[in-house]
């Protein structure tokens, strides 16, 4: 459960985010869409305590982001999953290694984290591509072990940055095809993007922002309410 | 915890190796500033050493009236003798301080000349003291005799030798102070290089939710080894050179006082090392605390 109540992040003159009140529920599937600049990355920081509200207070589950100490960050950070448009993989590390250093940072053991990476991998649908190295695979697989090293740690939220970005057609619907795979098995979802006929056709809850604030705020809806030859423009 | 610490130390020798030049810029000042520290120490121990020295065998050197009269002689050690602390009386005829002043400058002639044609100087009594603490009494008592004129003892000499050593103790930190300032920026720079090198790992790290101590270990691990393997070689350096120094002076001047290496060195190379890690953990915790958010 997500809870963002008045929510608030300038940076000196520059406003970010401004007065967002938002209620994402415990499995809940949500887009977050708005022009660049609109304050969709700041929000998705803001929620995985990369950045810190100027105003307001942020909930998500027990934790409270507003009042967080510095040392309880990474135990936050341990239940939310973050995926981003550059993938962030280490080309020096394979596949493997890319997704066990999440489990290594959290102490697990040796055992543990031989079992469950293969079955991140199969769940991302790379089984057995364990020695690949980052640089050998397409950006839609890229991606995948990303989402794939999001995950490793069973977070019940899941952010992702314009995800989909970077990847082509068929890669971007597989991607979408996971994240509602991870909804359907309980975790809750976030994803801010641009890209519109995804947003249109999964008919999910759409958080529409503009200028920091939220404009729209739709249970089932698309990526707008203009006509599309204005969405083919703004976009 | 014992898995966190393997990693750090792993990782921290991973970095100084492929850092090699930086790495080696910081161990050479840590060396160099470590030497430096060493030098004034060992002079200001030596120095200390000699007062010691000179301390124990302090004399009291009591001049006669320029009429003395030699058939009171006896009388006049006898006298002396009987003060309370004083050990052994032993008198000067002004002829044999002439011939000591000549074996002392008898290069110089011309400076001899003035003095040889009317002997200037006088009969005294040279009296060493037992206990150096009480030289200033003893003296005074000496002086009260009726035929000395004037008391001279070496606690002047003693006092500035002193003076001398905490001069060049208080110079010597100050320097050290100097230096340390000067390998705090080279180490928390190549912190910061390793920190620029890794700035990916790290931002995954904080991303998947490593603790403060996962990511700064490695990070702090390395600082410690420059700073330590800095102060390893300025031991070197200081125990390799001193202990030549020592069998030197013990071969050709022999009667130059001079510290023995133990236990000096074993003292020394201990504070150079303590020295070393805590600059290597200040400034690689001033790196990390400074470009690395949790």
């Amino acid at each position: 459960m997500i809870v963002m109540s008045q929510v608030a992040k300038t940076y000196g003159d520059i406003v970010a985010v401004d007065d967002v009140t938002l209620n994402i529920r415990k499995g809940e599937f949500a887009f977050l869409v708005g022009r660049s600049g609109a304050g969709k990355s700041t929000l998705i920081q803001l929620l995985y305590r990369e950045e810190r509200p100027t105003k307001g207070t942020i909930m998500i589950d027990e934790f409270n982001l507003t009042r967080m100490r510095r040392r309880e960050i990474p135990r936050l950070r341990r239940k939310v999953g973050v995926v981003f448009q550059d993938f962030k993989l280490l080309a020096s590390k394979n596949i493997y290694q890319n997704i066990a250093f999440a489990l290594e940072v959290t102490g697990a053991p040796k055992r543990f984290i031989q079992r469950r990476v293969p079955q991140v991998l199969a769940l991302v649908g790379l089984q057995g591509r364990e020695r690949a190295y980052p640089d050998q695979l397409s950006g839609g697989e890229q991606q995948r072990v990303a989402l794939a090293r999001a995950i490793v740690n069973s977070p019940r939220v899941i952010l992702a940055d314009e995800p989909t970005g970077n990847l082509d057609r068929d890669s971007s619907w597989q991607m979408m095809r996971i994240f509602s795979e991870l909804n359907k098995r309980g975790a809750t979802v976030v994803v801010a993007t641009h890209d519109w006929p995804i947003v249109d056709a999964m008919q999910r809850r759409v958080i529409e922002l503009k200028s920091g604030r939220v404009i729209r705020d739709d249970a089932q809806g698309g990526y707008s309410d203009h006509v599309s030859s204005d969405r083919a423009i703004s976009h | 915890m014992f898995r966190l610490i393997g990693r750090s130390v792993t990782e921290g020798f991973r970095s100084i190796v492929a850092h090699g030049l930086m790495s080696f810029a910081a161990v050479a000042t840590v060396a160099i500033s470590l030497v430096v520290l060493a030098f004034f120490l060992v002079v200001a121990a030596n120095l200390s050493y000699v007062a010691d020295i000179l301390e124990a065998q302090v004399e009291v050197v009591a001049y006669a009236h320029e009429d003395f009269d030699r058939q009171w002689r006896g009388e006049l050690i006898r006298k002396v003798e009987a003060i309370p602390g004083v050990g052994e009386v032993y008198f000067v005829t002004r002829e044999e301080a002439l011939d000591r002043l000549r074996a002392q400058f008898g290069g110089q002639a011309d400076l001899l000349a003035a003095v040889e044609e009317d002997n200037p100087l006088r009969d005294s009594v040279e009296v060493s003291v037992e206990d150096p603490e009480k030289i200033e009494d003893v003296s005074a008592v000496i002086g009260s005799i009726d035929s000395i004129e004037d008391v001279a003892y070496q606690q002047e000499v003693v006092q500035r030798l002193y003076a001398i050593t905490s001069a060049i103790r208080t110079a010597g930190v100050g320097l050290v102070f100097l230096l340390a300032g000067a390998t705090f920026l080279l180490i928390s720079n190549t912190i910061r290089l390793t920190i620029y090198a890794r700035r990916k790992e790290i931002e995954i790290m904080r991303l998947v939710g490593a603790s403060a101590g996962f990511i700064w270990g490695p990070l702090l691990v390395e600082g410690i080894l420059l700073g330590v393997i800095g102060a390893l070689l300025a031991s070197g350096i200081v125990a390799w050179g001193y202990t030549d120094l020592v069998v030197a002076i013990q071969g050709s001047l022999p009667f130059v006082p001079i510290l023995n290496p133990q236990p000096l060195l074993a003292n020394l190379m201990q504070l150079l090392l303590a020295t070393g890690l805590i600059i290597g953990l200040l400034s690689s915790w001033f790196s990390a605390f400074r470009y690395v958010r949790i």
